[in-house]
């Protein structure tokens, strides 16, 4: 069992072809050959970072704004999710919570304890940190739901003035949330989490 | 027997020739390597044209309409993007695009070409290596099947206020996407690299 950056060996991330590091360039597809992501902990934290600051306004600042009758009536993240409990829908409130509000925290906790386990060289339970790194790149896309919902009431309900729904400004800075915590996970290399036990068993010689 | 290295941990492994139905994960990590379904680029094709048929007839007719108090609005699929753009929201407006109907058309596009090539002449058609690439950047990015859900949730939201009802396009839509994800299942990665570089260019 060993990892092929030790044997000088570089898996090109676009194509999978398996090449000497030497060579520089991919010989299949051409793409400049690295062992691993650059600078993958400086990124990955750098963009959870941002996803933060835009957690703030995504969630302050209304997703949608409802004219009806002459009266504006605003909600934000959590206010959709109260409504959709107190009418009745749990399905649907469940779904709004988790996807809105649960799972960018989760992601962002995730990926930052991930950097952190990987940067002080943590060679304890490589599995299951692989498996919810692979979760947390799995499910992030799925955070958008609330995007789309706010697209396409306002795309249906435009009626005059008797009733129109108009995008807040949340949607946007949620939106920048779901993408840039997408990036992240992205930018974060797995491979990092085995590394430190390779780099141990090597140099007690085995 | 190949050699490769696991995408997610970088074990040194040699991954046998797979039989048809058969998948092979990582003994380290259990990521998935590779898998090889029953003829998956004959099927990614057909599954791909498919979606792209189900994506322009989405594209032509109404696709939710809203019933209210005796007013009857229709909505086509592009104006959930369009009417973002018109109340102020410009890049929303143009993620919303992206995501729904401009990042699935290009992956589609992108198979359709190297795969419609591959297949009917045996050789790799210009650009391959390019539009492959392109493939696997974007797919993170499609979310056809998450605006499915969206519509879902859109209809239990304006419930109290209107009736939503799924125009014909609709189902068309719902057609794409199980058409379009099922092309991405079918086109294993592994085995499409080795196939456009095994062939003459």
């Amino acid at each position: 069992m060993t990892s092929a950056a030790l044997k000088s060996l570089a898996n090109c991330h676009v194509c999978g072809k398996l090449t000497n590091i030497s060579v520089v360039h991919c010989s299949r597809c051409g793409t400049r050959l690295r062992l691993r992501k650059p600078d993958s902990i400086h990124r990955t934290v750098a963009l959870v970072l941002t996803a933060c600051i835009l957690y703030i306004p995504a969630n302050m600042l209304p997703m949608m704004y409802t004219d009806q009758l002459g009266k504006e009536y605003q909600a934000t993240i959590i206010y959709g999710v109260i409504e959709f409990w107190e009418g009745g829908s749990y399905l649907i409130a469940s779904v709004i919570f988790f996807a809105s509000i649960a799972i960018p925290i989760a992601k962002i906790i995730s990926l930052l304890w991930l950097c952190w386990s990987v940067s002080r060289s943590s060679v304890t339970i490589r599995k299951k940190r692989t498996t919810l790194y692979r979760i947390t790149e799995f499910i992030g896309r799925w955070s958008m739901i609330d995007v789309f919902v706010v697209a396409i009431t306002v795309a249906l309900i435009h009626l005059g003035g008797i009733l129109t729904i108009r995008p807040g400004e949340a949607a946007l800075a949620f939106a920048g949330v779901v993408i840039v915590t997408m990036m992240a996970a992205r930018s974060f290399d797995p491979r990092l989490i085995w590394d430190a036990a390779e780099n141990q068993r090597q140099e007690n010689g085995e | 027997m190949s050699k490769i290295a696991c995408h997610e941990c970088d074990l040194l492994l040699n991954l046998p020739e797979l039989e048809e139905g058969q998948r092979a994960y990582c003994p380290r990590c259990n990521h998935l390597l590779s898998s090889h379904p029953h003829d998956g680029m004959e099927r990614s094709l057909s599954f791909a044209i498919a979606a792209v048929i189900f994506l322009s007839i989405t594209s032509m007719y109404p696709f939710l309409a809203l019933k209210s108090h005796g007013l009857e609005q229709v909505m086509t699929l592009i104006q959930t993007s369009i009417l973002l753009y018109k109340e102020g929201s410009e890049l929303l407006s143009a993620f919303v695009l992206f995501f729904i109907i401009i990042a699935p058309l290009l992956i589609l596009i992108c198979i359709i070409w190297t795969l419609g090539y591959l297949v009917f002449t045996g050789k790799r058609a210009p650009g391959s290596y390019e539009l492959a690439h392109i493939i696997s950047m974007v797919t993170p990015w499609g979310m056809a099947e998450i605006f499915l859900i969206g519509i879902l949730v859109a209809m239990v939201k304006i419930v109290s206020l209107a009736t939503m009802v799924l125009d014909f396009s609709f189902w068309a839509y719902v057609g794409f996407t199980i058409c379009f994800t099922l092309s991405l299942t079918n086109l294993d990665q592994h085995y499409y690299w080795d196939a456009l570089e095994q062939a003459q260019p």
